[in-house]
């Protein structure tokens, strides 16, 4: 086979089959388009995850001085370090305690810590500091300080000194301090574990007012550095083990000088279970998709399967060889494929351009990996049937017109595979949820992490397992199809069309598998996506309180009262007032929130998994009920050996006496979280009781639900001015890091990617399965209207066939798509925060979707009733 | 050889008159001033070489395909066009059954789609299949019967209506000799009894010796051939 004749053969197939060879480079340019933008995203996520974990840093290395060294030397040593950009001294010194007069009675707080800060911290570590109110520099309080002492700015505080003398000063600002864990570690330990619970009471002070401010403590003297992000690797392991590596070298330099606090390593530790995600979303979206874009593929080429066996024979009757075979088939295959590549990589651009967000772009790499997958799919979907023909001893010229499809089960069902594969996949899920799911698995303090791949093996033989199924019952239904109770005139043959279908049950059960997989595809993602938004939404509401807040300032008087101003702003369906104080428990200083606990789930979301071993319902019940009943952490309850029911006693801040008073209160319930309290222990009680018992009428906060709370916030900002502090959730949701940074960054592109090209398989399949039909019982359409069928019998009779797969494929898909969305919320529960109750199914989606179904099965229909309409005359010659 | 005698007078009025047929695809003329007038009981035989314009001719008897000139009636048929397809019925070359209906289920289909019920298509296409002797084959697959017996069921399905007019185009073009005379025999045999004008398209001039009447086409003219 020379050129010309090359030539010559390419132009008659475009020529000829022009309609196929472009379904053909479609398919795999939709196959090599999803591939590339999918390997995009993980690599771009890879990448950018070591960026998005040192933002949320505020000090890099907290390097503290020890005995052994000196504040000069250790700042040499740090000059030597490559990379870093800001050394800030910071001295720490704990007191005896604080006190403050309010409204002629004393307040006094335990020991408290002061803090010296020059006045360059704030500009060089800007995400240390809030300010909340006052001036940004001078003596400034924590703001659990200043509400313990009552103190706002212009109060005056006396600092009680370890030597037993009083120093006072004059409050210029309130600040709070978001990473104060970090801030006060404990350094020396591994990254990581030398976080620990701050000190309740701090004040900052100016370096010319520490040493007077602390006579007779032994002041800690601390470096607070930043390091140059931008040369770090971009895996989070590798750049773990390069600021590793540099702290241990400054470490070695300053000779025992400096122990080194390395926030930066131990966010960079976090981070990894962030990669192990990404390789997580990419194993359980991404594969079942490649295998869906290869079927897809498949599908198409084995349209042209009968044509390419007669041309075959033809081929060989007229002494072609097998190599000229062969050749003709790469050719087709070379055209085929290219022509797809190119394709691809235009729609993989633009996925990506439309997906993702500005950070990613389209992987050279990963492009050039689907581009040779693509060239090579199509190679084998091509050359192996071709090879298949020749070396066939029959001949097939002719179509073998007689034949009708196998009705025998394919092997793997004739095997029992869906069952076994089920079953195996039951198991595993069963394993897993003992372990509650946790396959990620980030030893704390180690560098290394790792995946429990056998987890996977649940969604992995979920998804063959429950599509082998479908192919099962769809074959199931078709073959006890009798047209008995069919309503249609008796001019359509029902039982004949239903002894047709029965006999092409597996060829419609092979449709509807493909079908069932493609919207299976789509909607278990969407439930994915739509089970995180909510609890993306759910974590930022906990961190803001609710939709939107409105949070009392230092100063500024809230009362219940003002709680109907609240409810009629713009957007609020409902307002709550939310109370909060501090109370000792034992030794212990604790978050206290006062709710009215009828109602206060009207304005905030509260979930179940709030309160383990309860409902939220029942929890607040027992609240109601009780008004002087409390929910407890779990830590407290077992700390203290507390039962529900049991009587304890609080030491609540009273405000007529300005001092601490016990409080009696019972035990109702245990809570893991709520809207706006810490991770740590904290206490949930009656609002009524508490303004009771500590004589303060105030509240702290009001929690509204509202429509839409960014305008909301925006009305309230305007008109509550300033005194107070208005947050909303959809500001905030950029603001607010979730467990895994990974998922609240990047998965609503990754989302987006996986919902266009599943809605585009969906399409691409309803069609192919529909006119792959049509295109075989082409003979059939012509015969029928040779024996006289009117153009409506003509379509019924094969129309039929097609509104079952449908139908099937349509009911299973669904079925397919929220079980195995499902098994996905559950092996991804680590990242979710909170885990959540149960899926969310969204109903917008998953009725577009079956929508689209439905609207390509019409438009086949509609072709079919069109292609009905002619029968040309030498579709009659050729029968 | 089943031998039946006809029992319509050969001045019965025509059922279908083609007068001054012309076709032509594209710039090339297949049949030229074709004048046929077909009576009930007439049985005719057309030859020609292959794309003489046989199977063309056919066609436009039966409304399929329409003439570039020349008229085309059919007096002696139902008005409705609908229904006058059902009164004349086809046998291709091929078989042309649908492979996934049983032979007894492909009889009954044109029937069905004519508007018979269930049980008298069945009860027709039984008879029709007792006639081409193949009850023992009623409710096997295409697949399943041999090329003689899938034609035979073919030609079962083309009179189990009771059709006023057979086209037979090449029915026995892929059968040996002598079931190629079986089927012809049953054939005629069963549009005898039923006084149905059959024509038979076929490039065998020993098959198409057979029939009174014979016509042949070449280079577009269409001649009788006297005997």
């Amino acid at each position: 086979m020379d050129v010309t004749d090359s030539a010559q053969w390419i132009v008659g197939l475009w020529r000829r089959r022009l309609w196929f060879m472009i379904a053909a480079a479609l398919s795999i340019a939709v196959a090599i388009g999803f591939t590339a933008a999918l390997g995009s995203f993980v690599s771009s996520s890879r990448a950018s995850l070591t960026s998005r974990a040192t933002q949320t840093i505020a000090v890099d290395w907290q390097v503290q001085v020890t005995p052994q060294g000196s504040p000069a030397s250790v700042t040499q040593a740090l000059q030597g370090v490559p990379g870093v950009q800001h050394v800030v001294p910071v001295s720490y010194a704990k007191v005896d305690g604080l006190s403050a007069s309010k409204t002629g009675s004393i307040r006094t707080t335990g020991s408290a810590m002061v803090v010296a800060l020059s006045s360059g911290y704030a500009a060089a570590f800007p995400d240390q500091l809030r300010y909340l109110v006052g001036q940004h520099s001078g003596v400034l309080l924590a703001q659990q300080t200043a509400a313990n002492l009552g103190a706002t700015p212009g109060s005056v505080v006396s600092i009680h000194m370890s030597n037993g003398s009083t120093v006072r000063r004059v409050v210029s600002g309130v600040v709070d301090l978001p990473q104060a864990d970090s801030f006060f570690q404990v350094v020396g330990t591994a990254p990581g574990a030398g976080a620990s619970a701050p000190p309740d009471n701090v004040i900052f002070v100016p370096p010319s007012l520490f040493v007077s401010s602390t006579r007779g403590s032994v002041p800690t003297r601390q470096f607070h550095v930043r390091l140059n992000h931008s040369q770090l690797p971009g895996d989070p392991a590798a750049a773990y083990q390069s600021v590793t590596e540099l702290a241990n070298h400054f470490a070695l330099t300053s000779a025992g000088g400096a122990l080194v606090g390395n926030n930066l390593a131990a966010s960079l530790l976090g981070a990894r279970e962030d990669a192990l995600y990404a390789e997580l979303l990419f194993l359980l979206l991404g594969v079942p998709g490649l295998a869906l874009a290869v079927t897809v593929i498949w599908l198409v080429v084995g349209l042209r399967r009968a044509d390419r066996r007669r041309e075959t024979g033809l081929l060989l009757l007229r002494g072609a060889n097998r190599t000229t075979v062969l050749s003709m088939a790469f050719i087709e295959a070379v055209t085929v494929g290219l022509l797809g590549a190119a394709w691809g990589v235009v729609l993989a651009a633009a996925s990506v351009r439309l997906a993702f967000s500005g950070g990613t772009n389209l992987s050279t790499a990963w492009t050039v990996v689907a581009c040779g997958a693509g060239l090579l799919i199509s190679f084998v979907a091509h050359i192996v049937p071709a090879l298949r023909s020749t070396t066939s001893l029959e001949v097939p010229i002719g179509v073998d017109t007689a034949k009708a499809p196998s009705t025998r089960q394919p092997w793997f069902l004739r095997l029992r595979f869906d069952y076994a594969l089920l079953a195996m996949a039951s198991v595993i899920a069963l394993l897993s949820s003992r372990n509650n799911f946790q396959i990620v698995i980030v030893p704390e303090g180690v560098p290394v992490a790792s995946i429990d791949y056998a987890a996977l093996l649940a969604p992995a033989f979920a998804w063959p397992g429950l599509i082998m199924l479908t192919w099962r019952v769809s074959a199931g239904i078709s073959r006890r199809r009798t047209g008995r109770f069919a309503s249609a005139s008796r001019a359509t043959a029902p039982e004949l069309v239903a002894a047709s279908i029965r006999r092409r049950r597996q060829v419609i059960a092979r449709g509807a598998a493909g079908l069932t997989a493609a919207v299976g595809l789509g909607v278990s993602t969407a439930v994915f996506t739509a089970t995180y938004d909510r609890q993306a939404r759910l974590d930022v509401s906990l961190t803001v309180g609710a939709d939107v807040a409105a949070t009392a300032s230092p100063g500024t008087t809230a009362k219940v009262s003002m709680l109907d101003q609240f409810a009629r702003t713009p957007g609020v369906t409902a307002a709550q007032p939310l109370l909060h104080r501090f109370a000792y428990v034992g030794p212990d200083l604790q978050d206290l929130f006062g709710v009215m606990p009828r109602t206060i789930s009207s304005a905030t979301p509260l979930q179940n998994a709030f309160v383990p071993g309860s409902t939220i319902v029942a929890a607040l019940s027992a609240m109601s009920r009780q008004p002087d009943g409390v929910l407890l952490a779990a830590e407290t309850v077992q700390s203290y050996q507390l039962h529900r029911g049991d009587l304890i006693n609080l030491r609540v801040l009273d405000a007529r006496s300005g001092g601490y008073v016990s409080v009696p209160f019972h035990v109702v319930g245990t809570i893991k979280e709520f809207p706006t309290a810490p991770k740590d222990s904290f206490i949930v009680a009656n609002l009524p009781y508490l303004q009771a018992v500590s004589h303060d009428h105030s509240v702290n906060a009001f929690l509204m639900a509202s429509s839409d709370p960014r305008k909301t916030a925006a009305f309230l900002k305007r008109a509550l001015g300033i005194g107070w502090q208005v947050r909303d959730v959809v500001s905030s949701r950029t603001a607010v890091t979730s467990t895994s940074g990974l998922a609240a960054t990047d998965l609503s592109g990754l989302a987006r990617l996986e919902l266009g090209f599943a809605v585009l398989f969906t399409l691409v399949i309803t069609f192919l399965t529909l006119g792959l039909g049509i295109n075989e019982r082409r003979r059939a359409l012509v015969v029928l209207g040779a024996l006289g069928a009117s153009r409506r019998q003509r379509t019924a009779f094969l129309a039929a066939e097609g509104q079952m797969l449908v139908s099937v494929g349509l009911v299973a898909g669904v079925g397919v798509g929220l079980t195995l969305g499902y098994l996905l919320v559950k092996l991804l529960t680590g990242i979710f925060d909170p885990a959540p109750d149960g899926i969310n199914v969204p109903m917008l989606y998953v009725s577009g979707i079956v929508l689209a179904t439905l609207l390509a099965g019409l438009t086949a229909h509609a072709g079919l009733g069109r292609w009905s309409s002619g029968i040309r005359t030498s579709d009659l010659r050729d029968l | 050889m089943t031998l039946i005698e006809k029992t319509v007078s050969p001045e019965s009025p025509p059922l279908i008159e083609l007068i001054g047929i012309s076709v032509t695809f594209g710039s090339r003329v297949v049949l030229s001033d074709v004048d046929l007038f077909l009576r009930a009981g007439d049985e005719i035989a057309i030859t020609g070489r292959s794309g003489s314009g046989k199977t063309s001719l056919l066609l436009v008897v039966a409304g399929l395909l329409a003439p570039a000139m020349g008229v085309v009636r059919w007096p002696g048929l139902d008005a409705d066009c609908n229904k006058r397809r059902a009164e004349i019925a086809m046998v291709f070359q091929a078989p042309s059954l649908i492979p996934e209906l049983s032979a007894l289920e492909n009889v009954c289909l044109p029937l069905r789609l004519a508007g018979h019920s269930r049980d008298d298509a069945r009860q027709r296409a039984e008879d029709s299949l007792t006639t081409f002797d193949l009850s023992d084959g009623a409710n096997a697959l295409p697949a399943e019967l041999s090329g003689g017996q899938q034609q035979r069921v073919a030609a079962a399905r083309s009179i189990a209506g009771g059709p006023r007019v057979i086209l037979a185009d090449e029915p026995t073009g892929a059968l040996n000799r002598a079931l190629a005379q079986r089927m012809i025999d049953e054939l005629r045999g069963a549009v005898r009894a039923l006084g149905t004008c059959l024509v038979i398209a076929t490039h065998d001039e020993f098959m198409a010796g057979q029939f009174d009447d014979r016509y042949d086409i070449s280079d577009g003219s269409f001649k009788k051939v006297d005997r």
